[in-house]
């Protein structure tokens, strides 16, 4: 497959929920795929459960096993026995998400972009001192303030001022012990480099079970934001498409950035009246 | 030689990566086998396979990692010259012997790291 390692992560998440229709539940492959992907969930959650490593193991094995089983003249590469060291790594040293290469190489593009024009007598110097630039040119310019980014989209979106009998601004001053000032709704933010749009996109809140808040408001004032949105009913985890299958409710949920538990904006995938979440916090699904 | 390297244990040091091993490594392996059985099977071309990740709505969040279309060539590509994948595959027997006498991890070291930065490493020792 010539697909980019970002390319394949969403197509694999989406795979099994495009086939379903043409792929019969009871077909071996079909299952060992899954299989495969349970294993990358777990690698790539940002939490781990104590009990996860053994898990894993016992999946790394069945699936090993049945991918021998159903395809038994494929020639084995190294890379399937090094999932074989996961668990060992995850007990070790936590999450392999936080040491995968993904990010770092993607980083590392924008400097061989600039070493390519640049001078070529001392690269590292030059280099640190353009990207030190760079971030210093994103956050000195408002001193005390989120960056020059976020603010630009806070202030480009819909700005609306809320009155102080507003029931949202009480939900919030209720939340918070201090008074806040110059609250105000907008629609789209950019909160450590991630895009959130309302209407558009569900944020995962902190707590045992999985809760997911469609967003139907951002409230913030440039340095304490809020998400307010429906609360979103968890019908279950679909195990034949590693995803989970919600739908929309009335009830209302205020939380702040802090305690939502994803660090993306998951998007709502829908298939004829279903909706679906493909949840990269999904370690406890195997519970 | 870098376990002759003071202060720098080369297992605990050099742990495995979860894009190259999994997303460059195994799951792309296994998704190249899985749609090339499907459409061995018939339960669809690859047409209707294409028309559908295209047409579907990842959001806005994804849309910069909309998957390129899949053609013949890459489901029916020999495993040497899958994506990244830079080592050479073992056969079963090989493989087999290897665990046997317990030197696949120090092989499967030597050729997923030494190979690669070969010169480095002779500079740096």
């Amino acid at each position: 497959m010539c697909l980019l390692a970002s390319q394949l992560w969403l197509l694999s998440r989406v795979l099994l929920l495009i086939v379903d229709q043409w792929v019969p539940q009871h077909d071996l492959h079909r299952f060992s795929y899954r299989l495969h992907l349970a294993i990358l969930y777990a690698a790539l959650a940002p939490e781990v459960h104590p009990q996860t490593p053994g898990i894993l193991e016992n999946l790394i094995h069945v699936h090993h096993l049945l991918f021998r089983l159903i395809y038994p003249n494929v020639q084995i590469t190294p890379k399937l026995h090094y999932y074989l060291h996961l668990p060992s790594i995850l007990r070790r040293d936590g999450p392999t998400r936080w040491i995968c290469c993904l990010r770092y190489e993607a980083k590392h593009q924008r400097f061989k972009e600039l070493f390519l024009e640049g001078n070529h007598l001392n690269p590292c110097k030059t280099l640190c001192q353009r990207e030190e630039n760079l971030q210093a040119l994103r956050f000195v310019q408002i001193p005390g303030q989120l960056p020059p980014d976020v603010l630009a989209d806070v202030e480009f979106s819909q700005l609306i001022v809320l009155p102080p009998q507003h029931p949202l601004l009480q939900m919030v001053l209720q939340m918070h012990a201090a008074p806040l000032n110059g609250l105000a709704l907008c629609e789209r933010a950019t909160i450590d480099g991630t895009l959130f749009k309302c209407n558009r996109c569900v944020v995962r809140v902190h707590g045992p079970q999985p809760e997911f808040v469609f967003l139907t408001d951002i409230i913030t004032n440039g340095v304490e934001t809020y998400f307010h949105g429906e609360l979103m009913q968890v019908i279950g985890f679909r195990d034949d498409l590693q995803l989970y299958e919600v739908a929309h409710t009335l009830h209302q949920r205020l939380t702040h950035v802090r305690h939502c538990a994803t660090v993306q904006a998951l998007m709502l995938w829908r298939e004829g009246n279903r909706l679906f979440l493909s949840d990269r916090t999904s370690d406890r699904s195997f519970f | 030689m870098l376990d002759d390297v003071p202060f720098f244990d080369l297992i605990t040091m050099a742990p495995q990566d979860v894009m190259h091993v999994i997303l460059e490594g195994g799951l792309a392996h296994e998704t190249r086998l899985f749609i090339e059985h499907c459409v061995a099977m018939q339960y669809f071309t690859l047409d209707q396979l294409n028309t559908a990740i295209q047409d579907f709505d990842y959001g806005y969040a994804e849309r910069s990692n909309r998957p390129s279309v899949i053609t013949v060539a890459h489901i029916q590509a020999p495993v040497t010259t899958l994506g990244n994948q830079k080592g050479a595959p073992f056969s079963l027997s090989e493989y087999n012997l290897l665990s046997r006498f317990n030197i696949l991890d120090d092989l499967m070291f030597f050729r997923g790291w030494c190979s690669k930065k070969k010169k480095k490493l002779l500079c740096v020792c």
